[in-house]
């Protein structure tokens, strides 16, 4: 097992609303390694994003997190003053956004943006800062550097800003990047450019990525291990092979059926019927029951546990533990 | 061969980027002549990068643009000169579905009123007749008679595109032009609404245009496929020979940079250099000469014409014609 950089335990995130205490992200556990890309998939709503955004305690004002550790080689970010969270956003652990083109600051020239980083973090003096910044364009592939650090970012193409975005979070040398759906917004030949930078920067720099997307292809040619997520909670843990090889979970199932294969030719699609239940209308028992073919009436009165299956790998479901017990 | 249910000929689309008080205005050149034809009960997918012109195409088909130059062609009528008066009963005939489910639906309508709208616009039938009409439609598309009176925020954004396929179908339409209908559902309900689409298409002997970036989604549905590129169709032919047999090196890289959700499948992907030019600053040659690995001399002085190199395969490729 490769060194736990960034670790999750039992995390649980609330969000108070006019429809009361909403729980989005239930009991949550991960790590990410040394070199190595951790996906986190699932639909919209699935709370991934609420739980990268708790990581770094970036939630708004009516998010909370209610329990948990979030441990980055053993510190506890949770527990940290807001001057030493600061210290660790963009320093120790960086962050890529979905929307390049919205998550960099308009009035200011790119150069500066990524400059602001480095002053900040490593006390770079402005000449260091300019020099260290030219550098971190360079090596995401932008030619004439210099010319793009004059530039504003409404005259960079979508590619473009999110090479941007990743030299920003490049430049502090982080430990852990976390990438929010770094190429959901972007063209697929500039997501294959995109996909084969962040590759390159793992091995070289020997970072730990988080990679967050509803992609399952996306998934299957970066991660190592994969984590799928359902109303907030680990539905399925593996690593990416057995995955997608053998799916334990149904809605894990589901999901990989329903992705369209280039040269299948499917005439029919597998689809999962139904859809992903409300936040304030969560069902009783395990949350996919309603949508989910192998149902039995266990599924609909008790939610099933996270179970370890051959060590390595977990499962969320009723069947799974049926299953073992009768191996067994 | 029947004649072609809708057909452009040579479209030029051009739109004015900025107005400079001396000298030259400067132009977005968002179709370079883009001629094709869609027979009647096929499905055509149109697929391309953002700034490809793809959605400027279905516009000008269905005639909410008018082109510069070049010809539109509906049931043997050439409609490009059509007022909006005239247009009215071939609306009727080409509905359109468009991609934000949140963005194309009142959100002050109830959904019958926004099903039954065409209808109301189109025919002379009765409330009660629409309102029946409406709960057949939303049968069909697997809602039911409890959602007409619900209004769209209360739908999720599956349900939304059914209720935009919905109403499309209202008036009978012999096509439906669908401008990137699923690209902004989850992946499990995408696979729903793509099957709803290829159902209706058996039942209402329906033709499609679909407008789409993801090729993995178009294989599924298409009979043929067209591949644009900075406003120029550069490949069009039947959907198994373009993923069998795909000409273009643009089409090469494009299907190699596609995501295929299989880890142990692992490939020579194409990664193309550089981004895709202004289609203000237009290439002289060849639109893709810029990124193209096995550009020569040719491909940067002049344009390739679309040549059928193989019956039912047109490439735009110098490589190919010569």
């Amino acid at each position: 097992m490769s060194e736990k950089l960034l670790e999750v335990k039992n995390l649980r995130t609330e969000f108070h609303t006019d429809k009361g205490k909403l729980v989005a992200v239930n009991d949550v556990s991960f790590y990410v390694g040394k070199e190595e890309i951790v996906g986190l998939v699932g639909e919209s709503g699935s709370g991934k994003s609420v739980t990268s955004l708790s990581v770094l305690r970036l939630l708004p004002e009516q998010g909370n997190i209610s329990a948990g550790e979030v441990l980055l080689e053993g510190k506890d970010l949770l527990k940290m003053n807001k001057k030493d969270i600061r210290n660790i956003r963009g320093g120790d652990i960086a962050m890529i956004f979905q929307d390049p083109m919205s998550s960099l600051n308009p009035v200011l020239r790119v150069g500066e943006q990524i400059m602001e980083c480095t002053k900040l973090h490593l006390k770079y003096n402005n000449s260091q800062a300019r020099k260290h910044a030219i550098d971190m364009i360079k090596r995401v592939g932008i030619p004439v550097p210099e010319d793009v650090m004059n530039r504003y970012p409404h005259q960079l193409s979508g590619g473009m800003s999110q090479r941007i975005m990743i030299a920003m979070a490049m430049s502090c040398n982080p430990k852990v990047l976390i990438a929010d759906e770094p190429t959901t917004a972007l063209d697929v030949t500039i997501q294959a450019q995109v996909m084969e930078l962040m590759l390159e920067l793992k091995e070289k720099n020997k970072i730990g990525i988080l990679l967050i997307t509803h992609d399952l292809g996306v998934v299957a040619e970066m991660c190592n291990r994969v984590m799928v997520m359902y109303c907030g909670r680990i539905v399925e843990m593996a690593d990416v092979f057995s995955l997608f090889k053998n799916p334990l979970h149904p809605y894990t199932k589901g999901l990989i059926a329903s992705v369209p294969k280039i040269g299948k030719n499917a005439d029919v699609l597998p689809y999962i019927a139904g859809r992903v239940p409300d936040l304030s209308q969560m069902p009783k028992g395990c949350k996919f029951a309603p949508r989910c073919s192998e149902a039995m009436e266990k599924c609909y009165k008790e939610e099933p546990k996270l179970t370890n299956i051959d060590g390595n790998r977990q499962c969320r479901c009723h069947l799974i533990r049926e299953r073992s017990e009768i191996n067994e | 061969m029947s004649s072609p249910l809708i057909q452009l000929k040579d479209i030029h689309k051009t739109f004015l980027a900025s107005k400079t008080l001396f000298g030259e205005n400067k132009y977005v050149h968002a179709l370079n002549g883009v001629s094709l034809e869609i027979q009647s009960g096929e499905t055509l997918s149109i697929v391309g990068e953002s700034g490809c012109g793809k959605s400027t195409m279905g516009r000008i088909l269905n005639k909410l643009l008018n082109p510069d130059s070049g010809e539109v062609w509906f049931e043997n009528n050439n409609i490009t000169n059509y007022t909006p008066v005239q247009m009215r009963p071939i609306r009727k005939k080409m509905q359109m579905v468009f991609q934000d489910p949140y963005g194309c639906l009142n959100p002050r309508m109830k959904i019958k009123d926004i099903v039954g709208e065409p209808l109301l616009v189109h025919t002379n039938m009765s409330k009660k007749e629409r309102y029946k009409t409406v709960i057949e439609l939303l049968e069909t598309v697997g809602l039911n008679e409890r959602h007409a009176q619900g209004y769209a925020h209360e739908f999720s954004g599956g349900q939304r595109q059914r209720i935009g396929i919905a109403r499309a179908l209202s008036v009978n339409p012999r096509l439906i032009i669908a401008d990137e209908p699923v690209s902004a559902l989850d992946v499990s309900i995408q696979a729903q609404v793509i099957n709803i689409f290829k159902r209706l298409q058996k039942e209402f002997n329906l033709t499609y245009l679909f407008i789409s970036h993801d090729l993995s989604v178009v294989e599924v549905i298409s009979d043929r496929i067209g591949v644009m590129y900075l406003g120029y169709l550069v490949e069009i032919t039947t959907k198994e020979k373009l993923y069998k047999n795909p000409m273009h090196p643009y089409t090469q890289a494009l299907l190699s940079a596609v995501p295929i959700a299989d880890p142990t499948h692992r490939r020579e992907r194409i990664i193309l250099k550089g981004d895709i030019p202004s289609p203000i600053d237009m290439p002289k040659g060849c639109p893709f000469s810029t990124r193209c690995m096995y550009a020569k001399d040719e491909c940067f002085q002049t344009i390739p014409k679309l040549l059928e190199v193989e019956p039912g395969h047109k490439v735009a490729c110098h490589l190919k014609s010569s």
